[in-house]
């Protein structure tokens, strides 16, 4: 099965079998109705045939009454026994006797038919040869009942009375058909319909004509020969219809309300899951597009599991934020010890990085530079001289003056901070700072000699900072600089050696007129317990003395 | 010479001269005769195929029959009638013929018919015959025949063999004359044929008539006199 969102599934899991169970039960209660509607149909039907059956013993018990008065008709016998005389002796063979025989007997059955109400009457002779017949209209089809015409003790012939068959009163109404040797010859149904319908019509069972259901139940209708036989017809969907409307009428718009009600309850249930579910994933999203693994704890969703997942996602995006921030707080501690150990080399570059860090930030904060650019400015500060750990110690606590090899290896420690620090991914940010804080603004820096905004802002800042610390504290070669004169110096080399913005930025404040500011900064900043947060510079001022800017 | 009168007077009484006229009427009182009734079988159900029969009313007076009943010469040579078989119908329902005629059936029907009586007067068997054929009686006592057909049980005419020539059926107005009666008390008959026999002593005179009324039916005939 392919991914789907969760409201697809319920709906392929809820809707699509509820709806096919709606469907499937539809179909099996009007199978039901339509079972049980056959069944009572076709006792209807055999009841009808009961009542109709014992109506024509009936009738035809007194049919006989009426046919054995008729069967004693003195004529009628004297026209059969000349008959019978005229046959034996021959003269039959003569065409007028004949005709006029002929002629006799159907005046005589003229005088039958005066008597009784009939569709079809016909004399059959002892020989049982058809003499004479009347039908009351040309080939009707008739039921008849027969009679034995007696002399003394010797039997003439037949007297056959047919009344027309009716099949709307044979069948009580309901519909019937006429069949003869499995063709239906005619029906109270539209006889086309029939076509060539061709079945065992002595058994009862069921058929379809015209696309509609019928039920065929054979009839003992007597007087009709033996190739024909009525069979009573009733059509099963006329009877099952009006409970299967009401049944339709019913179940239907029950079945669609009762599922638009389960899509309304499913989408609100589904969507009571997705929302939530959705807002985990919209903050996973955004972690991964920051980087930062930051989930934060959700309202109650009412949903125990959807909960549970939430707090654990948020629990465990803290822990790993937590682990993280640990283990890149293990580096920065370890880094940090390095430059602590750089810097007990020296005496006179003891704490120069931490005050670096913190010229720095209040530089970034001057310039209204965003949380996360000041943090990674702070670290990039603390470390940037790292890279003095490859300088050598005959270079670095050298006092006096260096040659232009010592000169040119102490050029190579932002080199070398950068190579310690970008095999840790999480510290390029910082590479910035370590690697550019000694180029100039004019360009006369190292080591790429990169020029104004080539050169990353971090560091621009960073070569600010370091260099006022470096003219604010002592050296071997030389002792700190007063305040105002390292001020003088850093405006005089702005724009030249130093952004002048970053200049600007670092004696924004209105506390920068006040020159001692700077210097109280820096002793407090060689104070470990100087707390973080406080403006550097608002710390006492100590006079000290420096020339050129050199770091 | 009183002889001679006599005798004159006697030979003036036995001449057939000596005749009287007997001028009758018969009033009907109440129907005689009632018609015969069909039920229409098919009527209900549509469609008759016997063609119904139009009310008319039956000719009663060619139904009876007056005569004298008694032993008179009967002149003339002996006739011949007949009663055509027509439409399963004997087409005279009363013939009526002097002692010693003879009565010819001809079959007029293309179906057979058979002729046979068993009246007192006359009993006979014509068997079946078919059209064009005939059958004749000679009928040598006086009365009433019934003339029936085995086949056809409706058929029946009436012959009436009177003793002599002194008969008539009335008139369409009831009115009647029988002539040339020789004088005397005689037994007059009328013979209806579905009312029977009625009868008055008439004395018929010499010359002139006598007036006669017969009343119809039976009953009240005994009590009237002429």
């Amino acid at each position: 099965m392919r991914n789907r969102s969760l409201t697809q599934r319920v709906v392929i899991f809820v809707l699509l079998p509820l709806a096919a169970l709606l469907a499937t039960s539809l179909f099996l209660v009007e199978r039901l109705v339509r079972q049980n509607t056959v069944s009572e149909v076709q006792t209807e039907l055999g009841k009808r045939e009961l009542r109709r059956q014992q109506a024509q013993t009936t009738q035809g018990r007194q049919m006989l009454r009426t046919l054995q008065v008729l069967s004693e008709n003195a004529g009628l016998k004297a026209a059969l026994t000349l008959q019978r005389d005229l046959e034996d002796s021959g003269a039959a063979n003569d065409p007028a006797l004949r005709s006029t025989m002929t002629a006799t007997l159907e005046e005589r059955l003229d005088a039958v038919r005066e008597m009784i109400d009939a569709d079809m009457l016909e004399i059959v002779n002892a020989r049982d040869r058809t003499l004479v017949r009347w039908e009351r209209t040309p080939g009707v089809i008739c039921t008849w009942q027969e009679i034995p015409i007696n002399l003394g003790e010797e039997n003439l012939g037949r007297l056959l009375v047919g009344r027309e068959l009716d099949l709307v009163q044979v069948s009580g109404g309901a519909h019937a058909a006429l069949v003869r040797d499995g063709r239906v010859e005619r029906s109270t149904l539209p006889a086309t319909a029939f076509g060539g319908l061709l079945r065992d019509w002595t058994q009862a069972g069921q058929f379809t004509l015209g696309g509609e259901r019928y039920l065929a139940m054979p009839m003992e209708v007597k007087g009709l020969g033996a190739s024909r036989r009525v069979v009573m017809l009733a059509s099963i969907d006329a009877a099952v219809a009006p409970f299967v409307r009401t049944l339709r009428i019913v179940l239907i718009p029950a079945g669609v309300v009762s599922l638009g009600l389960a899509l309304v309850l499913v989408w609100f249930s589904s969507r009571t899951l997705t929302e939530p579910l959705g807002r985990l994933t919209g903050a996973c999203q955004e972690s991964i597009q920051r980087g930062t693994l930051n989930i934060p704890r959700t309202k109650p969703s009412g949903i125990i599991e959807v909960d549970v997942l939430a707090d654990s996602l948020h629990r465990a995006a803290v822990a790993a934020t937590d682990a993280r921030h640990s283990l890149e707080q293990a580096y920065l501690q370890i880094l940090e010890a390095l430059v602590e150990s750089l810097e007990a080399r020296d005496e006179y570059t003891a704490g120069h990085s931490r005050r670096v860090s913190r010229y720095s930030v209040w530089i970034g904060t001057q310039l209204g530079m965003a949380e996360s650019d000041v943090e990674r400015l702070r670290v990039g500060a603390l470390l940037h001289d790292i890279g003095k750990i490859g300088v050598p110690d005959a270079v670095l606590l050298k006092d006096g003056r260096l040659t232009e090899e010592e000169f040119a290896a102490i050029k190579k420690h932002p080199e070398i901070g950068v190579r310690i620090l970008e095999r840790i991914g999480a510290f390029q940010g910082y590479l910035a700072a370590v690697g550019s804080h000694h180029e100039n603004h004019d360009g006369s820096g190292y080591p790429r000699g990169s020029r104004g905004e080539a050169i990353p802002l971090d560091a621009r800042i960073v070569h600010v900072a370091d260099a006022y610390d470096a003219m604010t504290s002592n050296r071997p070669y030389r002792n700190r600089m007063p305040e105002d004169k390292v001020r003088q110096i850093l405006r005089e080399c702005g724009g030249t050696q130093f952004d002048p913005t970053v200049i600007a930025a670092f004696f924004a404040s209105p506390i920068d007129s006040t020159s001692a500011t700077l210097e109280k900064l820096h002793d407090a900043l060689t104070n470990p317990w100087l707390p973080t947060g406080a403006d550097p510079r608002q710390l006492d001022d100590s006079p000290r003395s420096g020339s050129a800017v050199r770091v | 010479m009183r002889r001679v009168y006599r005798l004159l007077l006697l030979t003036l009484v036995s001449l057939p001269a000596w005749a009287g006229d007997i001028d009758g009427r018969v009033l009907i009182t109440r129907t005689l005769t009632k018609k015969r009734v069909v039920v229409d079988l098919y009527a209900p159900r549509g469609g008759a195929p016997a063609a119904a029969v139009a009310p008319q009313d039956l000719d009663e007076w060619g139904r009876t029959v007056i005569y004298v009943d008694a032993d008179l010469p009967n002149s003339g040579p002996p006739s011949l009638s007949q009663i055509v078989q027509r439409n399963r119908r004997f087409e005279r329902e009363l013939l009526v013929i002097p002692v010693g005629s003879s009565v010819s059936f001809p079959n007029g029907d293309p179906i057979f018919h058979n002729v046979f009586s068993l009246s007192k007067a006359k009993s006979f068997d014509l068997g079946y015959y078919s059209r064009g054929q005939t059958r004749t009686v000679r009928f040598d006592k006086p009365g009433p025949v019934q003339v029936f057909c085995h086949l056809h049980t409706n058929m029946n005419a009436a012959i009436m063999v009177v003793p002599n020539p002194y008969f008539a059926q009335p008139a369409p107005n009831g009115d009647f004359r029988i002539a040339n009666i020789p004088v005397g008390r005689r037994m007059l008959r009328l013979w209806h044929k579905s009312a029977g026999f009625l009868e008055q002593e008439v004395d018929v005179p010499a010359t002139g008539s006598v007036a006669v009324t017969f009343y119809l039916p039976l009953a009240t005939v005994k009590s009237v006199g002429p």
